[in-house]
């Protein structure tokens, strides 16, 4: 019951914050459109950049914690089949379940973010060339349709879970045998493949845009990468997971061994967290890159060695929401799956491991997410920052790569913190727990 | 000091439960006194909720009783530290399960050698292949819990505890959820490890199992009502019906 309310819980908090951040860009479209000034379409423009930041870390992680809130409760679902309940039926009370979550998840984050983000967005914009002085509003009706849009997208993501876990056998469920890969990989390809062609175009647009003294696309290419990658996650992330860390010899420590299988069996799970990790890292790390990148070369263009404008209240801003978004996703999914945990602690339990042996392998699982989350962000804003160097070169000889560290160490150190305490807590709550009692609450 | 060829030792267990609402706690077990001997195969039978499955967890410390001792092969485990309970749980205890209780992310060979990984013991491949062949499984090494036979799953649980050869095994309703034959292969290996100095104490329902054994303690109410030794499953359950009727002996 308890491990239940945790997982409803948070895909509800996931839910209301995802609303909350679209909250954000839909004021200032709101707002940017009534005032219809130049200043007013400035306010369009930093929401269209807001808009494909906050979308992607909503698709990414909405979409990753609606899959593991539907993989997490597949046993209670396979038990429903065993009692008569057919496949359709199942899938019709997961999507109206997850239906009703994600209701009042974006009901409850989108009226938050209609009281606070006016006043918050104000503020981030007081010294802003031109738009500091445009009162932001949004209305009831700009609120709803932000909730609107983060609901269609945990249900799109939803309803795919839903439709896999009505496929399954429940005794394959009942038996925890290994999930097998029956999504359809394809659309991933072919969704990956289209972003990447995306970002080509811009890369290739690049320098003639720098050229001309803009060069927007540099912010957003960095962000479209992470997409690229989160949506090649499931292929993806279990690989990296697997190469690095075995690296670290079997023998080395029986905890790691353990975590490391663990991680790797319960790939719903750790992928959910690694998804989220990467957005709350790489989404912000690549903006900055491409923004250091670019400053630079139009600093060498233009000849000043490059612009100092004070720009961080847009920057958190811009961030802000898709970095908060994500590192809730993370915590959330942390907490989410520690019911899972309290029983695998209480298994080794009675296979002879010592007090802490559970702590320790939950700790070691958090320490293989988010290193896999660290490097596949340290590769995608090196990509990043490497390739618009490359490409700005060309009318800006000798740009340099502005990787960004501070903002990715600042990120990374946040997150990794979160994700810590994320693990620790809820595997502290249930240290003492006897163990017949953990292994009998399945 | 453990007793010549004595591996467990329980006295005056005793066991209550904190009930709900500031009620008097329920008492589960009641001054519980055995011994259990090395070589021995040890049945517990009883009704349902008559304390049998706590009865094991306490003798085993996963439980901790609310008084009285339990000493295995010397040591009063109710008077252990947590890690030193957990360090004589993986060298000198063994445990089957009746849901089998492997690590589901560990491969069979994995969760065969589990506990001589956790107690830092060089993994010895061939005794693991060698154990898995002895149960039957030789061939499913590589292969998950979960994609294995209820039957098979109890088998590698029996190899796990084989593998790190521990004085006493417990084993609560190790066949309650496998058919006949399943079931017969598995009492047939705790047969088998109740030899060599070690003794098995196994919790059940099932009279035929309990037949097995070489003694068969009959709990009602918490307390021990019947011994009986190398019994018939007819007089298993005359020694049940009894128990279920007439008052404590």
């Amino acid at each position: 019951m308890l491990g239940s309310a945790r997982i409803w819980l948070g895909s509800f908090i996931v839910v209301a914050i995802a609303a909350f951040t679209a909250a954000v860009p839909a004021a200032l479209v709101e707002t940017g459109l009534r005032d219809g000034t130049l200043a007013g379409l400035a306010l369009v423009a930093i929401a269209g950049t807001i808009t494909v930041l906050s979308g992607v870390a909503t698709v990414v992680v909405v979409g990753t914690v609606m899959r593991l809130t539907v993989a997490l409760r597949r046993r209670s679902y396979a038990l429903w089949q065993t009692v008569g309940v057919s496949p359709a039926r199942v899938r019709g009370v997961v999507v109206t379940q997850l239906l009703v979550v994600a209701v009042a998840g974006s009901a409850l984050g989108a009226a938050v973010g209609a009281l606070v983000v006016p006043a918050a967005a104000e503020s981030a914009l007081q010294g802003a060339n031109g738009v500091d002085a445009i009162v932001i509003g949004i209305s009831p009706a700009g609120a709803a349709v932000a909730a609107a849009v983060v609901v269609v997208v945990a249900l799109l993501a939803g309803d795919g879970a839903a439709r896999r876990a009505a496929r399954t056998s429940p005794l394959e469920v009942l038996r925890a045998t290994p999930a097998a890969r029956r999504a359809r990989t394809w659309p991933r390809w072919v969704l990956a493949g289209l972003l990447l062609a995306v970002v080509v175009q811009m890369l290739a647009g690049l320098a003639a845009s720098a050229a001309a003294g803009s060069g927007a696309a540099a912010i957003l290419i960095g962000p479209l990468l992470v997409a690229v990658v989160a949506v090649l996650g499931p292929a993806v992330f279990p690989r990296v997971m697997r190469q690095w860390t075995a690296l670290v010899p079997a023998g080395a420590s029986a905890s790691w061994f353990v975590a490391r299988a663990n991680t790797l069996y319960a790939v719903d799970r750790s992928s959910t967290v690694v998804a989220s990790l990467l957005v709350a890292v790489a989404v912000p790390g690549s903006f900055a890159a491409g923004q250091g990148t670019l400053a630079d070369a139009l600093g060498i263009i233009a000849g000043t060695g490059g612009p100092s404008a004070d720009t961080s209240g847009t920057t958190l801003l811009v961030l802000g929401g898709p970095v908060l978004l994500a590192a809730a996703g993370a915590a959330a999914a942390t907490v989410m799956s520690s019911g899972a945990r309290a029983r695998e602690g209480a298994l080794l339990s009675a296979a002879g491991a010592p007090p802490g042996f559970g702590l320790a392998t939950a700790l070691w699982e958090a320490v293989i997410q988010v290193g896999t989350a660290a490097l596949l962000a340290a590769a995608v804003v090196a990509v990043t920052a490497g390739a618009e160097s490359l490409v700005l070169a060309t009318v800006a000889p000798g740009t340099t790569p502005d990787f960004a560290p501070a903002t990715v160490a600042t990120v990374f150190g946040l997150s990794a913190v979160g994700i810590l305490l994320a693990t620790l807590v809820p595997t502290l709550a249930t240290r003492n727990q006897v163990i017949p009692s953990a292994l009998s609450g399945e | 000091m453990a007793r010549e060829g004595v591996l467990l030792e329980a006295r005056d267990v005793a066991k209550s439960f904190p009930a709900q609402g500031g009620a008097e706690p329920t008492a589960a077990l009641v001054g519980v006194s055995l011994d259990v001997h090395a070589g021995e195969f040890v049945a517990i039978v009883g009704p349902s909720g008559s304390g049998k499955s706590t009865l094991l967890y306490c003798l085993s410390g996963l439980e901790s009783p609310t008084s009285g001792s339990v000493v295995i092969s010397g040591t009063d485990i109710t008077a252990l530290a947590p890690r030193k309970l957990a360090e004589l749980r993986r060298d000198r205890v063994g445990f089957v399960f009746q849901s089998y209780n492997l690590i589901p992310s560990l491969t069979v060979r994995e969760n065969v050698a589990l506990p001589a990984r956790l107690s830092r013991r060089p993994l010895d491949s061939a005794a693991v292949d060698g154990t898995l062949d002895r149960v039957g499984l030789g061939g499913f090494a590589a292969a998950y819990p979960g994609t294995l036979s209820g039957g098979q799953q109890q088998r590698v649980a029996i190899a796990r505890v084989l593998a790190s050869a521990p004085d006493l095994v417990f084993a609560d309703e190790p066949t309650g959820a496998l058919d006949t034959a399943a079931g017969a292969v598995v009492l047939d290996l705790l047969r088998e490890a109740a030899t060599d100095g070690r003794a098995v104490v196994m919790v059940t329902h099932d009279l035929e199992a309990a037949a097995r054994a070489d003694r068969v303690l009959v709990i009602r109410d918490g307390a021990l009502h019947r011994e009986l030794t190398r019994p018939t499953s007819r007089e298993i359950f005359d020694a049940v019906e009894q128990s279920a009727a007439g008052p404590v002996a």
